[in-house]
């Protein structure tokens, strides 16, 4: 891993450590309601993902970057597919887990620690990729 | 990172997604500035048709959202401004001063022309 995608990751992961209701707080007080929004894609846009992501192939969809699981959990939701979330950072799998369980979404959904430049998937495996400024 | 997604994903699969990213052309002092107010690697990604072609896609739809990234920003920085007590309380001040930077950044960024996003959708033939 080079040197700066390592500082990034530890930057994401103290950032996913932070208090959650902390950060509920502030995004109701900024978008009107907490979903795990911490970076820049609004509930509208999570639906346009979801949208979008409805391959004319079947099969699961990937989440390259999940973070916390937002917008991971409502393209699981609404897409109805399966859905694999992948990040580094632990710590985010940890509550992208919780907010994939909190909405019944365990059976339809994996979280993997992995990065995206190796991904630990066999050739043809997904009909769909999703990501929220990951290639940045 | 694109090439990998290129052999996980079926024919006919599609990658969907937003990218912060400049616009092309910038001078070598506006990519330093990009980079310092924008995310670290935003000098990477300065042409999505490049990095698509690149990796061997096609059927690439990009779609300015810079208009509404700004507005997500601000809503950040107001909502942040209004629950400042409290934010620093629970983060602390400097995790709080960290987020507040951030998102300044990005704003002027924006304002400057020197950060954009788009939604980016191409497909796997």
């Amino acid at each position: 891993m080079i040197p700066d995608l390592e500082d990034i990751f530890e930057r994401q992961a103290r950032r996913y450590e932070r208090p959650l209701d902390a950060w509920a707080e502030l995004e109701k007080r900024a978008f009107g309601q907490a979903v795990g929004l911490n970076g820049y894609t609004i509930v509208a846009e999570a639906e346009e993902l979801a949208r979008l992501s409805e391959a004319k192939v079947a099969g699961p969809v990937l989440d390259l970057g999940t973070g916390r699981g937002w917008p991971g959990w409502l393209i699981a939701e609404r897409a109805e597919r399966n859905l694999v979330a992948i990040d580094v950072p632990v710590v985010g799998l940890k509550h992208a887990r919780d907010a994939f369980s909190a909405r019944d979404l365990s059976l339809r959904t994996q979280v993997i620690a992995s990065d995206g430049m190796a991904l630990p998937f066999a050739s043809e495996t997904f009909s769909s990729i999703v990501h929220t400024d990951v290639f940045c | 990172m694109l090439r990998e997604c290129r052999r996980v994903l079926k024919p006919g699969g599609m990658v969907v997604g937003f990218s912060i990213h400049t616009p092309p052309s910038l001078t070598p002092a506006q990519e330093e500035q990009a980079t310092e107010l924008g995310p670290s690697l935003v000098c990477g990604c300065e042409s999505p048709q490049e990095l698509i072609d690149q990796a061997g896609f096609s059927g690439l739809e990009v779609t300015d959202v810079t208009a509404r990234f700004r507005r997500t920003c601000s809503a950040w920085l107001a909502a942040m401004k209004e629950l400042e007590p409290q934010l620093r309380r629970e983060l602390g001040d400097e995790d709080f001063e960290d987020e507040l930077d951030q998102k300044e950044g990005m704003l002027i960024g924006i304002d400057e022309g020197l950060l954009l996003r788009s939604l980016i959708i191409c497909e796997r033939l």
